[in-house]
């Protein structure tokens, strides 16, 4: 049964509409919005028998209502708008008082509320239905792969994993009219090991989160840890150097192109904060010839993604628009509110990044320089989305000479400017996706493109 | 600290006298004739806030957000069962589903290969110590039935605080900002005749958030609950080239927690400005004074992630081994310091957001040296690492919510004060930087390695501050990174405290362990003087 046949939700929409009618005069548009989250959470430590052994095992039912109240108030007229939780269990006409009076308090600029456009909502696969339709299955079913997997490792010692596989629903109305549905899931797991023998003092520690369980594909990614586990070795520290060689991974790439798209939406134009507009170039400084060039698709539509979506967060079609291109901005993302703002049209485009590959391979990039740090992982690596900077301390690196692994780095501060790295870099030619559902630190967010990137100008590193 | 001004504890909210009552029914259920193979508790939450922002779009949320989590301890293992659907009846099923579910898979054939856990009474509990401002709430000979309720205390009425209140402070408080740093570009301007000339902010955001958090928990011995009032209130400037300079203030308290300083003020409206023309540190390795907060952030990333039982617990951390070598990891003024019962600190009659009376699995608060003048003591505990690992069960069990899994976390963590002043730890420092204003940290606590971040340095030369400001090598903030046991050797010198009870300045913080699961966790200490610390 869907989210629209929830027994509460006449009910609310109800008061909701009555509280309307008598506020007239100010109560100016509404939205409910229903969410149903279903989740599984297994914290497990690392057995040599027995593979993985569960410490603490979690089912949560999470089943929540919210509104948002607009008013239109004062004079001259300004708008305001304010969100609550409902409690199902309380009073309806106090709560939805209560937000109006919360709304009535904000003044700003009007804007109208989306209506229905004259476009059919696009089928996108936002969730695997084997998640969807026996979590508790599908969850044994990766305990028991995972579990499995960790008990084939040698020279390993696994520490520790975690698993969480959600369901999530959502369901809104407004008050003009839009109505809208999503089912999602996703599936979350990390694993931490070290290599043997112990005592030692490096880790791997690697998470990953997929949509679907197909492309979790757990066994694989163990693999991939194990790999890393078994390449470290006696650690130093990088060289200081004011122009560094750097090659980073796929969600590297996509944290920071993710600040880089952030300039392009259109609210930052209106808060005046640092933002890009169609016809300016992404690149800061002297762009050289030999550089790869930079274009990037947003995409909705892509099943199986985290930033797939049907509809936008004011419930319009989701749509999908090359923002960048041969380096220039092409595209702002305009939201519905921000369009009237600044007297632009909206175009409604959100969803996961899609960047061309490059021409070679990652081993052929590397073989290619004198010197270069590979960056294999940061310890938290921080974009800044108006200097467009960034920064982390290394977690784990490695140094290679005309491709030959010469030593592992551990430590040291690497930083850079994007700008400037996009005067100077080269894509790898082997595609790879990248998926983080929300949470409450980011919004989602889905990559598509390639898994390296070089980075020759920008970079600097303060090590020995 | 005494209070100097009278202060009103948060009573226990009438409208969850119901849910308390249930609560004992659903333990009752999971544990019954099961107690020698079985440890059963009802933890329930309930977070109310309401926020304002002002910037040049405004917004008003307010939110409640309630939910209950079940739990059964069997045969080592922790299993929980969370809803935010709160009727009688709903529970009384999830509860009775649970059971079945428990009593199946652990049948009267079961062999335990764990012993099952006992928990502590009332009268064990007080026979340890506690703080005195619990004790002052707990009523006389507390038995499993008598109701205890613990309820931070304030100045300002949270009843008398709304969102309509909140907005006439965030918007005063922009214009007054704005106001300020228009004030203070011209005058720099009129001053410098035109040469190198500061530009206006473009934009200043502020927001003021209260929040609510009652909690209850209920076990076989247990039936309590508290009230935690926490108010936070930040500002920060934006250039139009995207340099910005923030304040931040809060803790366990109303409103009258967030007063903004002169020099919080100057912060926001002048020094977000004078970062447009602030210089591009070259990266190396430099004396550095930290202030409380980023010195917060080291005390968290330095030996507080590694101190934290379940971190121990799954072999992920270096201290174990160090603790059980007896290896000294830091100089004699490497006192770090976690504690949950902190109610004020330094100057301030309040204590910081990390403070609570119990945690998460009904321990009390109580304050614990992790780190000894170089010296690494037990873990931080909860109860599946206390258990596990055999050691002392400490007030460090804590959730993001009743959504998440109970990890063992920091509370408020900080390094000890010392005997000096700012003034006179400047004076030492020849050629050096003033760290301000933390931007985060993380630590590798299998290797040892920690970075903490600052918004900004301000150069020291021949013991006097400049004037001068520094950003990161690529204009960003600043990243200060070392091995732990270097840094911790490091430190020459730490500012005192006039706090009687020894706590300096702890800040408003949290902590998303391994860049998730995000909680409350105050962090701070004294202004600390480095010997020298990798910059870049």
């Amino acid at each position: 049964m869907g989210l629209s046949n929830d027994q509460f939700l006449p009910k609310l929409k109800n008061e909701i509409i009555k509280t309307q009618k008598e506020k007239k005069d100010v109560f100016h548009g509404w939205k409910i919005l229903l969410s149903d989250v279903r989740s599984i959470q297994s914290l497990m430590l690392g057995d040599e028998k027995l593979g993985l052994v569960g410490y603490q095992e979690r089912e949560v039912f999470d089943h929540a209502y919210s509104i948002e109240i607009f008013t239109r108030h004062g004079n001259p007229v300004m708008m305001g708008n304010s969100t609550c939780n409902i409690d199902p269990l309380s009073p309806l006409n106090d709560q939805i008082l209560k937000t109006l009076n919360n709304a009535l308090t904000v003044n700003n600029q009007l804007w109208d509320l989306p209506k229905i456009e004259n476009e059919k909502v696009k089928d996108i696969i936002t969730y695997d239905p084997a998640l969807k339709n026996n979590m508790a299955a599908a969850h044994q079913k990766l305990i028991q792969e995972a579990s499995f997997k960790v008990k084939s490792l040698q020279g390993v010692k696994v520490n520790s994993a975690e698993l969480y596989t959600n369901n999530r629903s959502t369901y809104f109305e407004t008050s003009t009219g839009l109505i809208g549905e999503q089912d999602r899931t996703d599936v979350y797991f990390e694993i931490a090991m070290e290599k043997l023998p112990l005592p030692n003092t490096q880790e791997v520690h690697l998470i990953k989160s997929a949509i679907g369980i197909e492309d979790m594909n757990i066994s694989r990614f163990i693999d991939e840890a194990l790999e890393q586990t078994l390449s470290l070795n006696d650690a130093i520290l990088p060289r200081t150097q004011e122009n560094a060689v750097v090659l980073i991974n796929t969600e590297a790439i996509a944290r920071l192109l993710d600040g880089l798209l952030i300039q392009m939406n259109a609210y930052r134009e209106y808060y005046k904060t640092p933002h890009m507009l169609p016809g300016q170039k992404v690149f800061k400084g002297e762009k050289l010839p030999e550089s790869d060039i930079l274009s990037i698709t947003i995409d909705p539509t892509l099943p199986i993604m985290a930033a797939s979506t049907k509809f936008t967060s004011e419930g319009l079609c989701a749509k999908a628009g090359k923002v960048v291109d041969n380096d220039t901005v092409t595209l702002q993302m305009i939201t519905h509110r921000m369009g009237q703002y600044l007297g632009k049209p909206h175009n409604c485009i959100v969803g996961n990044m899609i960047v061309p590959l490059g021409r070679y391979a990652k081993e052929e990039l590397l073989k290619a320089q004198a010197e270069c740090l590979e960056i294999v992982s940061f310890t938290s690596l921080m974009v800044n989305p108006s200097s467009l900077s960034w920064s982390s301390e290394i977690k784990l690196g490695k140094l290679y000479h005309y491709g030959k692994l010469k030593s592992i780095i551990k430590g040291g501060i690497v930083s850079g400017d994007l700008g400037e790295n996009l005067c100077h870099f080269q894509f790898s030619n082997n595609e790879r996706k990248f998926n983080k559902p929300a949470d409450d630190f980011s919004t989602p967010r889905g990559y598509s493109g390639p898994d390296a990137m070089l980075i020759k100008t920008g970079v600097k590193i303060a090590g020995e | 600290m005494n209070n100097q001004i009278m202060k009103k504890r948060i009573g226990f909210p009438k409208h969850l006298d119901k849910i308390r009552r249930i609560m004992p029914n659903l333990v009752s259920i999971l544990e019954s004739g099961k107690e020698n193979c079985r440890y059963c508790f009802a933890w329930f939450e309930e977070n109310k806030s309401i926020q304002s922002s002002c910037a040049q779009i405004e917004s008003s949320t307010e939110s409640l957000d309630r939910g209950i989590v079940l739990r059964a301890l069997v045969n080592g293992i922790h299993y929980e069962r969370s809803t935010n659907q709160l009727d009688e009846a709903f529970l009384i099923k999830m509860a009775k589903d649970f059971r079945f579910f428990l009593d199946q898979k652990y049948d009267e054939h079961y062999a335990y290969q764990v012993h099952s856990y006992t928990p502590s009474t009332w009268s064990e509990e007080l026979s340890r110590g506690l703080d005195e401002e619990l004790v002052a709430q707990i009523p006389k000979n507390p038995d499993a039935k008598t109701l205890v309720h613990f309820g931070a205390s304030y100045e300002i009425d949270p009843n008398q605080t709304d969102i309509h209140s909140l907005k006439e402070m965030t918007r005063k408080l922009r214009s007054d900002l704005f106001e300020r740093s228009k004030k203070f570009v011209r005058e720099h301007n009129q001053a410098l005749k035109n040469e190198d000339v500061f530009e206006d902010l473009v934009e200043i955001q502020n927001f003021v958030n209260q929040e609510i958090k009652i909690h209850i928990f209920v076990d076989r011995y247990k039936n309590m609950s508290q009230s935690l009032l926490l108010t936070c209130g930040g500002a920060f400037g934006v250039t139009k080239i995207g340099r910005q300079s923030r304040s931040l203030k809060g803790g366990l308290g109303g409103l009258e927690v967030i007063k903004f300083s002169d020099r919080d003020l100057d912060e926001v409206s002048c020094t977000s400005v004078k970062l447009d023309k602030a210089e591009f540190l070259k990266p190396g390795r430099y004396q550095v004074i930290t202030g409380s907060d980023v010195t917060g952030v080291i005390a968290h990333e330095a030996f507080g992630h590694t101190q934290e039982g379940d971190t121990w617990m799954k072999g992920r951390s270096i201290a174990k081994k160090l603790h059980e070598d007896k290896i000294k990891v830091g100089n004699d003024q490497a006192t770090i310091i976690n504690n949950p019962a902190v109610f004020n600190m330094d100057k301030k009659n309040y204590g910081p957001n990390g403070s609570y009376f119990f945690d998460h699995e009904g321990m009390f608060a109580r304050s614990q040296k992790i780190l000894d003048q170089g010296m690494l003591s037990l873990p931080m505990a909860d109860l599946a690492s206390s258990i596990k690992l055999s050691v002392p069960r400490m007030a460090n069990g804590k959730r993001e919510s009743w959504r998440r899994p109970l990890m063992a976390r920091q509370t408020n963590t900080y390094f000890t004060p010392g005997d000096k002043t700012l003034d006179e730890l400047i004076a030492m420092v020849k050629y050096g930087f003033l760290a301000r204003l933390s931007q985060g940290g993380m630590e590798d606590p299998k290797g040892g390695s920690l970075t903490a971040g600052a918004s900004y340095f301000e150069e020291i030369s021949n013991g006097k501050l400049t004037g001068k400001l520094f950003l990161g090598p690529s204009g960003g903030h600043i990243e200060l990174s070392d091995p732990v046991f270097t840094l911790l050797e490091k430190i020459i010198a730490k500012s005192k405290t006039s706090n009687p009870d020894n706590i300096p300045d702890i800040k408003f913080g949290g902590c998303g362990k391994y860049h998730k699961e995000g909680v409350d966790a105050g962090c701070g200490g004294p202004y600390i003087l480095w010997k020298d610390i990798n910059c870049g």
